[in-house]
């Protein structure tokens, strides 16, 4: 494998981390702030 | 805060996000050249490093909170703690997990038995010990004590994490923007890249943090018959065992 391949899994993998937090404190449909 | 400026406030860390990704992603793809050595496997450095760092940082905030928590017996502070140690442990498991990605073709081994390696997946145990002794007892001030023990003993791990490259013979490189001595020996198009990748996981941990905070506290809201208080009771907060 490449230095690029290493390079995009690693940077894929970050992204996918962050996406899982920003879904995992997704408000909950019915809930919100008062 | 109200719930209006919250939202302000998540919106505009939000942006910034973005707009720190979109220069991390163009300085450390794009602009910083290979490294001389490691060829475009140094690229990953703009990922791993500010990964531990926003991990140190919530692990910071865990312990403020969890002071404060043992100080005032209020679980809004134990609310912030554990919003900071669920980021905390994603970031260090992340770290782990690019360290070993950028080790396998640097150093030729997914994992090595150096004092940094350890000490990381030790305060990755650590963190994951303290969101699970969270959930042992019913009470949640029982839990929010035992916690903010944890995330305060387990702090200690952070600098021994940190210095572990300089107190010890190890093959992990030794610190480069936090490096004791003061200039950061690093090519500034790479620091460029290095910073831009702090900055983004910085605010994209405020954001997250700030979105999980809103979460706990509306699930804390009194949904039956016997609401929590969120002040210890007096015969709480002077148990004598754990």
């Amino acid at each position: 494998m490449t230095s690029w391949t290493w390079v995009f899994a690693g940077y894929a993998l970050t992204a996918i981390v962050w996406v899982a937090y920003a879904i995992s404190t997704r408000r909950s449909r019915g809930g919100g702030d008062r | 805060m109200n719930a209006p400026t919250r939202r302000r406030t998540e919106q505009s860390v939000g942006v910034l996000a973005v707009l720190s990704i979109a220069a991390t992603l163009i300085l450390g793809l794009v602009v910083a050249p290979p490294d001389a050595v490691q060829g475009q496997a140094q690229r990953l450095m703009y990922v791993h490093v500010p990964a531990a760092l926003t991990a140190y940082l919530a692990f910071a905030i865990v312990l403020v909170g969890s002071v404060a928590y043992l100080l005032r017996r209020n679980l809004r502070w134990d609310r912030r703690a554990q919003a900071a140690a669920e980021l905390g442990a994603g970031m260090t498991a992340l770290t782990i997990v690019l360290g070993s990605l950028w080790g396998r073709p640097v150093w030729g081994v997914w994992w090595a038995w150096d004092p940094r390696l350890v000490s990381t997946a030790v305060l990755l145990l650590i963190y994951l010990g303290y969101l699970g002794i969270r959930g042992l007892a019913d009470d949640p001030h029982t839990n929010a004590r035992r916690a903010a023990i944890v995330g305060v003993l387990g702090f200690v791990d952070v600098p021994i994490v940190h210095f572990s490259v300089v107190w010890w013979r190890t093959l992990h490189q030794p610190p480069t923007v936090l490096e004791p001595g003061g200039s950061p020996p690093i090519e500034s198009t790479m620091l460029a890249a290095l910073v831009a990748g702090w900055v983004s996981f910085t605010f994209l941990g405020a954001w997250v943090y700030l979105r999980r905070i809103r979460l706990l506290e509306t699930t804390a809201r009194p949904q039956n018959d016997s609401p929590v208080l969120e002040e210890a009771p007096i015969h709480v907060s002077s148990r004598r065992y754990l």
